[in-house]
């Protein structure tokens, strides 16, 4: 046998494997495509593209389930990459609702016109209006503040006022953040734009960089760990991330050496923003996607989905669970919270200029 | 049984009959069927050129005004740094446990591939939360020194530490098998001749096994700049952090999708540029007769082989595995019954990826054996092009060519275009061998390169002439190459994240998916238990293809051999 015959030999069994493999694989593939092709032609459950993790909603959706009989399927993703898919499937999307953290997301879908307009007297009720699309296209289901953290030993409270406040030369060395290229700060430094402008805004967060200790770090978590370790005394994370870090020490039977600030309480207030959710466009079951909704938004819906993650419900006749009412009443921001998706770009710029990242 | 000249009469007609047939119909069955199948397996990572078809110069300007310099700098020291620390720490450590005895080498030698089970982002975020600010150690040192501050151990040289470690198994694997398949007649002679015992290794041996480095350095060089969610989690900003940013921050999917271009470019570039570097120099390993036989080390060299190899383990694997186990009984409450689900959904996964991968790839590699030339060369590499783009964007570009298509699918072909739908297994499938194709590839390359010419004149000469004996001579050589391909597709698959995130069916969630939905929340703590349950996985694979490896030789039995 040449040299030649023996590849040729190779390929002919490689070739011989291949098919026996593709038989066997696309027979297994029937499956899921199965379920797919069911959902996409309109099956009975609806589903659910979501980029809150399935730990969190699993739960809600069970007793969503129990309430009203109606079955619920999803798919979680992180936020841009569902929204990719919605825009490729086009018409054979199989989706009824996108659930997403973070208005500049949902502000984003609604621009890309994958979400349909709805007009739902529920739900204008219990969703607060700058937590809510104008338009309808997507509502608010749960707050989450970004709040200030200090340590108690080394900050006083009375110390801090609001987020420009931290730009200051007494926090110099002292400030830890989390990276400019998570949502939530891009939202934050929107907001800032929004209601100080451009230059002032500029200002405030190259004020920020000048005063970090440490290089920003990849998750709330982290910035929090640096101020318990004392590297740095102070930082902004997002409220359930503290309450949970607090949880995980009483659990443990320690007393956490950290205290929340809500900065800018008294005017204009505290910067919040939202997890949400929106019909699609091609809903292949508009009206019981609505009902998930309306639902969702409804008290003990709202008890649930706000609990399951530590934050604040948007429906304000829900109460708030006792870690939350321990840090006082909640002044929030009453700034349309569409305004970060519309300035979301211009924040990434701006941080981007002030060597924030 | 046919006589020796028959046979080759019948070999030399059945090749220009072929040949024939490829040049009277041009491209022939085989070409065409063979652009078919490239054509699949690239389109996702053409769909990511599809996008400069809309150039964001203004995006482009802004990032050259603020950070692109940086980022080059940063992916450029990453990549280097990654590249260079793998070259020699699995260079010396395939070296060290093939050509040395020592205690404990016989299993250390095997568990030094196990870094492999651990998805890289697992690595390192175990690493910082044993040694980062917060962390196990750190925690600890205050507690017992009130004083002490803690270090920030995120600096680029620490980020380069932790890929390589977790990268290095690349190395180690593919020039082990150099190293054992390598005869030990170039190094006695050198030696013979008056070299050192460094100089031979540096002049004989090296040279020798650096196709095999050249492979592996490849793949790591890909897996390197298509990391993401490891840079992230130290929060180095490289090109694929600037993707993210890009996509998700500025909401401009083309622009990113034109930075994953450049990454596209740099696959294409690397494989090109070790060519050029080799120059016109060819590594024909000459047919050898005896394998080396690992040397005996005793007192202090034994003490500091083991020592090294230990730590190198301990420090990939062994640590981060207790860091995970820690976390894991802190969420133990939180482990239910839908593990086993789990489990078997990523082994289905991986498994039906690598039974595809590893035929094609064969076939691929074999075809440009045999064909020769530039052309089929270009084609293997632009099939492992695929590797070196994140995976966010693969899966974004397998979605988008398919949503480009599917309205103009003819409603005949509705059928079978539902398997390519997403949400179907067919579509994750193929995607995960646009992207690890590479891995199938390379490895199946620098193995296949040991069956040379003079070996399958040889076993002519001495008669053998039936296909039973044939297998018998080359059946171990390749089954290395293919256990190693094997091994690299199966565990990167299993531990794939975004592609597998965006593509899966309904409810048909893996390991790493369920690792990903608590590290997004950074519940680090409850993506412990599919962490380790993802590791004992890999431990099948791995087991399995070090079995199949080339066998070290053993020096009880050196009395039997002349050489």
């Amino acid at each position: 046998m040449t040299h030649n015959q023996l590849l040729v030999n190779l390929m002919a069994q490689g070739a011989r494997v291949l098919l026996v493999a593709l038989v066997l694989v696309l027979s297994a593939c029937d499956e899921g495509t199965r379920t797919s092709s069911n959902l996409r032609s309109g099956g009975d459950a609806v589903v659910v593209y979501s980029a809150r993790s399935e730990y969190l909603i699993e739960p809600v959706f069970k007793a969503f389930t129990q309430d009203t009989g109606i079955e619920v399927r999803s798919l979680t993703d992180k936020a841009g990459p569902l929204l990719t898919r919605l825009i490729a499937e086009g018409a054979t999307t199989s989706a009824d609702i996108l659930l997403t953290v973070d208005a500049g997301n949902l502000w984003h879908a609604t621009r890309s016109g994958m979400l349909r307009s709805v007009d739902s007297a529920v739900l204008a009720q219990n969703v607060p209006e700058h937590l809510r699309d104008t338009q309808g296209h997507w509502y608010g289901l749960s707050m989450r503040a970004r709040v200030i953290v200090y340590h108690t030993e080394r900050v006083q409270a009375t110390e801090l006022h609001d987020y420009a406040g931290l730009a200051e030369e007494r926090w110099h060395d002292r400030l830890c953040l989390r990276t400019s290229k998570k949502v939530y700060n891009q939202s934050l430094v929107a907001a800032l734009i929004q209601r100080h402008g451009q230059l002032r805004a500029r200002e405030i967060v190259s004020g920020w960089v000048d005063n970090l200790a440490l290089p920003p770090f990849a998750s709330d978590t982290q910035a929090l760990e640096a101020v318990i370790a004392g590297n740095c005394d102070v930082t902004v994370v997002n409220s359930y991330y503290f309450a949970r870090l607090e949880r995980d020490w009483r659990a443990k039977s320690k007393v956490i050496p950290l205290q929340i600030y809500l900065p800018d309480q008294d005017s204009p207030g505290v910067h919040v923003n939202i997890s949400g959710a929106g019909i699609t466009k091609h809903a292949k079951h508009p009206k019981l996607a609505l009902r998930l909704l309306e639902w969702l938004s409804s008290e003990h819906a709202q008890r649930l989905f706000a609990e399951s993650n530590l934050e604040y419900p948007v429906n304000a006749r829900v109460s708030l669970s006792p870690t939350l009412e321990d840090w006082g009443t909640l002044n929030a921001d009453t700034m349309p919270v569409s305004v970060f998706g519309a300035l979301q770009a211009r924040s990434v710029v701006l941080m981007d200029a002030a060597a924030y990242h | 049984m046919w006589s020796t000249r028959t046979r080759t009469r019948e070999a030399s007609e059945l090749s220009l009959r072929w040949s024939m047939l490829g040049r009277y119909l041009g491209l022939g069955v085989l070409g065409s069927v063979v652009l078919a199948l490239v054509a699949i397996l690239l389109a996702p990572s053409l769909g990511v050129l599809l996008a400069w078809t809309d150039p964001q110069v203004e995006v482009w300007r802004h990032l050259a005004d603020t950070r692109l310099a940086t980022l080059f700098l940063n992916t450029a020291f990453l990549l280097l740094g990654v590249l260079g620390f793998t070259a020699v720490l699995g260079v010396g450590i395939a070296w060290l446990n093939t050509a040395f005895v020592y205690p404990g080498h016989v299993w250390l030698q095997y568990a030094l591939v196990l870094p492999l089970a651990i998805p890289v982002y697992v690595l390192a975020f175990a690493f910082l939360g044993i040694f980062g600010i917060g962390g196990s150690l750190q925690t600890q040192l205050q507690t017992w020194w009130p004083t002490y501050t803690q270090m920030d151990m995120r600096s680029p040289l620490v980020i380069v530490l932790v890929l390589g470690l977790a990268l290095f198994p690349y190395v180690y694997l593919l020039v082990r098998n150099a190293f054992l398949s390598q005869g030990v007649e170039l190094l006695e002679a050198s030696r013979t001749l008056g070299l050192t015992r460094y100089q031979s290794f540096k002049r004989a041996v090296l040279p020798a096994i650096r196709p095999a480095l050249a492979a592996a350095l490849v793949l790591v060089a890909m897996e390197t700049l298509a990391e993401f969610a490891a840079v992230s989690i130290f929060n180095y900003d490289t090109f694929t952090t600037a993707i993210y940013k890009t996509w998700f921050g500025l909401f401009n999917f083309s622009a990113a999708a034109q930075l994953a271009s450049v990454l596209l470019l740099i696959a294409l570039l690397l494989p090109a540029s070790e060519r050029l570097l080799r120059g016109r120099a060819h590594y024909d390993d000459t047919f050898h007769g005896a394998s080396r036989i690992p040397r005996p080390l005793h007192g202090i060299y034994a003490v500091l082989a083991f020592t090294v190899s230990f730590s190198v383990f301990a420090l990939a694997f062994l640590l981060p595995l207790t860091q995970l186990a820690f976390w894991a009984w802190e969420a133990r409450a939180h482990f239910d019954g839908q593990y086993m689900e789990l489990l078997i959904r990523t082994g289905t996964l991986a498994f039906m990826v690598t039974a595809v991968a590893l035929p094609l790839g064969l076939i691929f590699v074999s075809l440009s054996r045999w064909r020769g030339g530039r052309a089929w060369l270009t084609v293997v590499r632009l099939l492992s092009v695929g590797y070196a783009l994140p995976g966010v964007v693969l899966a974004a570009g397998v979605v988008s060519v398919v949503g480009v298509i599917t309205p103009y699918a003819h409603p005949t072909v509705a059928w079978l275009w539902q398997f390519i739908l997403p949400g179907s297994l067919a579509l994750l499938v193929l995607a995960c061998l646009s992207r690890f194709m590479a891995l199938g590839l390379g490895a199946l390359e620098s193995g296949l390169s040991r069956i040379r010419r003079p070996l399958t004149e040889a076993a002519v000469l001495l008669g053998s002439s039936r296909i039973g004996v044939m297998w018998r001579v080359y059946l171990p050589l390749i089954a290395p190459a293919i256990a190693t391909s094997a091994l690299l597709i199966f565990v990167e698959t299993m531990r794939e994240m975004p592609i597998t995130l965006l593509l899966r069916p309904f409810g048909w969630d893996t390991l790493a998916v369920r690792i990903f939905e608590f590290s997004t929340e950074g519940e680090w703590a409850r993506a412990a238990p599919p962490a380790l349950v993802l590791v004992a996985l890999g431990l099948v694979p791995v087991f399995l293809a070090m079995r199949r490896q080339y066998p070290v030789r053993n020096r009880k039995h050196s009395n039997d051999y002349v050489h």
